[in-house]
């Protein structure tokens, strides 16, 4: 290999072009060796850095908790307290989670009347936002618009309805009821290949 | 029209009540964007930045501060309450801490009906350490306690600082390596095909 | 018809060539075109730094939804390097996919697809479609507002690709998205089946491809663009221009390019990193109680694919995009064959020069002007 070189060119041009070639490539190596070795031996964590780490930590447990509170409540409860009728604003729905786990909103439509709608857009299955637009139901993602009472989409790409949610107003508080279709979550849940 | 409580506590809900009344107007008329109503600050910041901000700017809950979840007012017991209004408060990140720390309380909330002049008031500090002084990251959107969030040419050339015996060893190296690799590659014209 | 079939196969995959003596023989042509022969090198060490960055990556990284979000705060926050190492990976990534693209356009536009080269287009083709599944299970690691509202709408989309068929078929679509959901939305069974899916399976298949991609090139040689080669008789074998050897000469220039990108990356990675370029409130960790934040989008090489969902009706998207892929996996027998119907020869016609631009700017057009175009056809944000 250094003859077929050297034959097309100069003994000394071909060091001087080998020094530099070598030369540049251990320089880009070893400054990213260096990054690389720093990056394995890992942070030296100080007490301040433990402390925010921890706490960071703990906020990800509890609202991991949460959310297994969430899934505990849903499966040994038939009906779920979801809000005060007197505190519900009309325009500002309440978000809740359905028996399936998924996000769902609460809205007051007259002095004692509810309507409870899956927050889950039949677009694309992005969260559609609490809060009324113009007495519209609004998703952000593709700004689909959904009739309240019927659920059905006004404008924008979403085509299917947003599903209504069971509820029941007992005194001043709504209630999530349970219905009797199973809940499907997580693995063992995959429908078998249609065939 | 509800507004997210992002001020702070319950006991200055009749004020926010009042303010609510006074920017509805605007909130309408944003709503094609945004389609949120906003607070005043959260409405001022992303109406400078361009894009929706939530109340994670000041806030532990990118909600706000009411409601049972985390970082959120129902969580907390008597003691926490206690703080809820001091510069070590709960329900606030550090950003929104550091704000009650350098202004107090009072000032934050009073300075509600003209959101501009708190970034006026923060132009002096820099909370995250990365160039960009707490008033500009509100105007930008930014998070002011993350050195990594900032307007972007910005933080390159922060970081172009931070790291430039690094970047000038990348770039001299690699630049000499590729010449000495390319014309150790090339045939002299004078050298026999 | 057997007789057929093998002598096909033996002139398409001459096992008998496979001499690795002769990597010390092979040559690479000089014309005015020789530079697009360092774009599929260039591919192949940014497979090479995604595995070294991916497999750093893997010693702090949490595949949990408790966890995810959070040791990817750590990693570039806390651990020194940390911040280089991750770019490095997204950057990487991005080039990659960049230069694949490239290399197959210039591929399409010199014709060096054509026989024998067949399934070296093909191996590569295969390997950008694995490619673009690694960047689609990668994206959703993070475990962020934007990574998780992505992949819903492109899960959805899965689930959604069949609707148009008959019959129970229409339902293949929905039973291929909850594998890869494993459940009926995405939680934590979601991000293990991503995690294997991004550090496992599709690195085995893209390794496998990609080494009989380099096996096919060693087998038949460089290609010439047919351009260059007119009047020079029109097959390879009677290249009579300049070449040179590829070892050491080639080989030395290819460093001398290697060298450069490992640099711009790593400088790239430390001085812009990647997450400036969204919102903080797309960044937060995902809360499945929280609503969607505005500006939800793919990556950008999935842009062609995305913006053409917002403003076409769902099955003319999936029928288009799936015979797009159909007949990209079958272009150097669509670009051959179709000229023979006005029976002109493959190496006089311009049709596939024409096509290949046409296909070439149409993706352009939807990646970079997707967004206005989605706003003038649907009128308003």
């Amino acid at each position: 290999m250094p003859e077929d070189l050297i034959e097309r060119q100069s003994r000394r041009s071909v060091l001087l072009f080998s020094i530099a070639a070598i030369g540049g490539s251990i320089g880009v190596f070893s400054s990213l060796t260096a990054a690389i070795m720093s990056y394995i031996g890992g942070p030296n964590l100080t007490a301040a850095l433990k402390g925010r780490q921890l706490e960071e930590s703990k906020r990800a447990l509890e609202s991991q908790l949460e959310l297994i509170k969430l899934k505990v409540e849903r499966v040994n409860s038939t009906r779920i307290p979801l809000a005060k009728l007197s505190e519900i604003e009309e325009g500002a729905g309440v978000t809740f989670t359905d028996y399936a786990l998924q996000p769902a909103v609460l809205f007051k439509t007259g002095e004692r009347s509810c309507i409870a709608r899956s927050a889950v857009c039949t677009h694309l299955g992005c969260t559609v936002q609490s809060n009324l637009v113009d007495g519209r139901i609004y998703c952000p993602c593709h700004q689909s618009y959904f009739d309240l009472a019927k659920g059905v989409p006004l404008s924008g790409p979403a085509t299917l309805p947003l599903a209504q949610e069971p509820i029941e107003i007992d005194g001043d508080t709504v209630f999530l009821v349970k219905q009797q279709s199973p809940i499907k979550i997580g693995p063992g849940q995959i429908p078998m290949l249609p065939l | 029209m509800q507004f997210h409580d992002c001020l702070g506590s319950r006991s200055n809900g009749r004020f926010v009540m009042q303010l609510a009344l006074l920017v509805a107007p605007f909130a309408e008329a944003t709503v094609g964007q945004a389609a949120h109503a906003f607070p005043p600050f959260e409405r001022w910041i992303s109406q400078k930045a361009g894009f929706q901000t939530d109340c994670a700017y000041c806030h532990v809950n990118p909600a706000g501060p009411s409601g049972h979840g985390v970082g959120q007012e129902g969580r907390l017991d008597e003691r926490q309450k206690q703080h809820l209004h001091s510069a070590d408060s709960p329900i606030l990140n550090s950003f929104g801490q550091h704000l009650l720390k350098t202004l107090s309380y009072d000032k934050v909330v009073s300075s509600v009906s003209d959101p501009g002049s708190l970034a006026v008031q923060m132009k002096g500090y820099d909370l995250d350490g990365d160039g960009v002084s707490d008033g500009e990251e509100m105007e930008h959107g930014t998070l002011a306690y993350d050195p990594l969030s900032a307007p972007p040419a910005l933080v390159w050339m922060e970081r172009l600082k931070q790291n430039w015996s690094f970047v000038v060893t990348l770039a001299v190296s690699s630049l000499a390596g590729a010449a000495g690799l390319f014309f150790l590659a090339m045939e002299r014209k004078d050298a026999a095909k | 018809m057997i007789a057929f079939l093998e002598e096909w196969l033996k002139r398409r995959l001459p096992l008998e060539q496979l001499d690795f003596k002769r990597i010390s023989e092979k040559s690479v042509p000089v014309h005015r075109f020789s530079w697009i022969y360092y774009l599929g090198g260039v591919t192949l060490l940014a497979f090479a730094v995604q595995v070294i960055t991916g497999i750093l990556l893997l010693l702090y990284y949490k595949p949990t939804t408790l966890e995810a979000h959070e040791s990817i705060q750590y990693i570039t926050r806390t651990v020194p390097g940390g911040l280089l190492v991750r770019n490095m990976h997204v950057w990487s990534s991005n080039a990659m996919i960049l230069c694949m693209v490239l290399h197959a356009f210039t591929v399409l536009l010199s014709r060096a697809y054509r026989s024998p080269r067949e399934l070296t287009w093909v191996t590569g083709m295969l390997s950008l479609l694995v490619v673009l599944g690694l960047g689609f299970s990668g994206y959703l690691l993070p475990w962020n507002n934007l990574s998780v509202y992505a992949t819903m709408v492109g899960t959805q989309i899965v689930s959604m690709s069949t609707s148009f068929l008959p019959g129970e078929a229409a339902r293949l679509g929905e039973w291929a998205a909850s594998l890869l959901l494993g459940g009926q939305t995405v939680g934590q069974e979601t991000l293990t089946r991503f995690f294997a899916l991004h550090i496992v399976i599709l690195p085995l298949i893209l390794l496998a491809l990609v080494t009989a991609h380099l096996v096919l090139i060693q087998m038949h040689g460089i290609s010439v663009p047919i351009s260059i080669l007119r009047g020079q008789g029109e097959k390879i074998e009677n290249w009579s221009g300049k070449s040179q050897k590829y070892m050491p000469r080639f080989l030395l220039k290819e460093s001398a390019v290697w060298l450069m990108f490992v640099a711009a990356i790593a400088a790239l990675s430390v001085v812009v990193p990647y997450d400036l370029f969204v919102p903080y409130t797309l960044l937060e960790p995902y809360s499945p109680l929280g609503s969607a934040p505005a500006g939800i989008k793919p990556e950008w090489y999935f842009w062609f694919l995305f913006y053409p969902f917002e403003m076409l009706p769902r099955t003319v998207v999936i029928l288009c995009s799936l015979s797009f892929f159909a007949s990209m996996l079958a272009a150097p027998w669509l670009l051959s064959g179709i000229p023979q119907l006005w029976k002109a020869r493959f190496e006089d016609s311009k049709f596939p020069t024409y096509a290949a631009i046409a296909v070439g700017a149409a993706v352009a057009l939807l990646t970079v002007f997707g967004q206005a175009i989605v706003v003038a056809v649907r009128g308003g944000a």
